[in-house]
């Protein structure tokens, strides 16, 4: 509620932003380049700290690690330690969040053929499946989603939508980021607008 | 069972990466060096030859200790890695801990290859001694305490800033001796002010063992028990130090 954000020596990028998100709900920030979306999303992760207002994870503030227990999220870059294979990296992540379903993940991402594969040699699209394979493999109840289908071909983003459609019908709430209004729409998205600084 | 998950990824991470190769690189020159040892006529010449071989594998040691430093924590953070693991129900605390332990499991295998790299040689011309297990001891050591100040660096800087940092705090060590002279004679402020540097100042000479090994002179087990004592406080303090950065730091820079 009414958060606020200003980086060192730069313009105020979040000017009272507020908003709820309820369990099975989609919200879409929406805003031009500098308008703060990453900023918004780092905020909502507990990676970066508001100057003011008040942010509610599952009733904690993000800062508390707690708070992330049920916390998904799939960055705009590609984060990805180049020497471990996708197996053994989700392994870690699951075991991190408290357990997770690895397999049935690689699964669902379209990545079991590759899951002894080393990151470094993924190719870009590869490299976004490992993302969106991390933040899922402990069945989040909230997923954070940073520019989500950047890097994906048409197939695999449509695989995508599909399983995010399963896991939104099921409970599970999104906070999205896009540059293109229509992957919003696609996954049926509430629009909060973010003024460009 | 957090902390060991996130140091087996560090030490994966920069044995895999680089570390590995450069063993086997630093063991080739090794055996370049060995023939020149051989080619010396006089003892104390082959000593001196393989003297330089061990200080090699001290040099390399230290690089490599800032570099696994580095990557903990700033590497981290710099390629984005550090953000998936941070947004897991860990806290930051717990994060540094682990790569903390990283750092210190990757320093003692990285002690033990850079020292695996000049055996081959060591044993070649009959200088495997028992010292050298307290040579190991005490490289270990210089590398988890310059490994230490490089997590705790990296916390403030990007990478190559906090590199050229620890270099310049290492090279400071050798005028530790010095520091400690001044304290001595100057006035109550500045002795003060010195004595608190000579603690902070790695002073690595203290740890540096090679020496007594290829002159055959006695270790001095009750200074490296001290030393010992002395790395594990101040990589303490180091760890806790770069745990309160941590948790103030906003973690991405994308506005």
């Amino acid at each position: 509620m009414d958060v606020r954000k200003q980086w060192p020596g730069g313009p105020m990028l979040l000017r009272g932003l507020s908003f709820d998100l309820a369990p099975g709900e989609v919200v879409g920030l929406v805003g031009g380049n500098g308008s703060g979306k990453s900023t918004a999303m780092g905020i909502a992760a507990g990676l970066v700290h508001a100057d003011s207002g008040q942010i509610w994870l599952f009733g904690l503030p993000p800062t508390d690690p707690e708070s992330r227990r049920g916390l998904g999220m799939v960055p705009e870059g590609s984060h990805l330690p180049p020497s471990s294979t996708i197996r053994r990296y989700l392994a870690r992540m699951a075991t991190l969040s408290g357990g997770g379903d690895v397999d049935g993940t690689l699964a669902r991402c379209g990545l079991t053929g590759l899951a002894s594969a080393r990151m470094g040699v993924l190719s870009k699209g590869e490299r976004r499946r490992v993302l969106w394979a991390q933040a899922l493999v402990h069945r989040p109840r909230l997923l954070l989603l940073d520019e989500p289908f950047s890097g994906l071909d048409a197939e695999s983003r449509e695989a995508m939508v599909d399983e995010l459609s399963a896991r939104i019908g099921g409970g599970m709430a999104v906070l999205a980021t896009s540059h293109r209004r229509e992957d919003l729409d696609a996954l049926g998205a509430r629009l909060v607008p973010l003024e460009r600084a | 069972m957090i902390w060991r998950v996130v140091a087996t990824e560090l030490v994966e991470e920069v044995l895999q990466r680089r570390l590995i190769a450069a063993a086997v690189v630093l063991a080739v020159v090794h055996l370049l060096l060995a023939p020149a040892a051989g080619a010396a006529s006089l003892g104390y010449q082959a000593r001196g030859v393989l003297a330089v071989g061990l200080w090699l594998s001290t040099l390399a040691g230290l690089g490599g200790a800032v570099f696994i430093g580095l990557q903990a924590v700033s590497g981290a953070l710099d390629d984005g890695t550090a953000e998936l693991a941070l947004v897991r129900p860990i806290s930051r605390g717990d994060w540094v801990a682990g790569r903390a332990l990283g750092v210190a499991v990757a320093c003692v295998l990285w002690a033990s290859l850079v020292l695996a790299a000049w055996l081959p040689v060591g044993i070649g011309y009959g200088w495997l001694q028992p010292g050298l297990v307290a040579v190991w001891g005490a490289l270990c050591l210089q590398l988890c305490l310059v490994g230490a100040w490089a997590l705790f660096l990296g916390s403030l800087a990007r990478p190559a800033i906090a590199a050229m940092a620890v270099g310049a705090l290492v090279f400071a060590g050798v005028f530790a001796d010095e520091v400690l002279l001044y304290a001595s004679e100057a006035g109550a402020a500045a002795r003060v002010t010195s004595q608190l540097l000579y603690a902070v100042l790695p002073d690595l000479d203290l740890l540096d063992l090679h020496a007594a090994l290829v002159h055959e002179s006695a270790v001095d087990i009750a200074g490296l028990g001290w030393s010992a004592l002395y790395t594990a406080c101040t990589a303490g303090i180091l760890v806790s130090l770069t745990s309160r950065v941590l948790e103030r730091r906003d973690l991405r820079t994308a506005a």
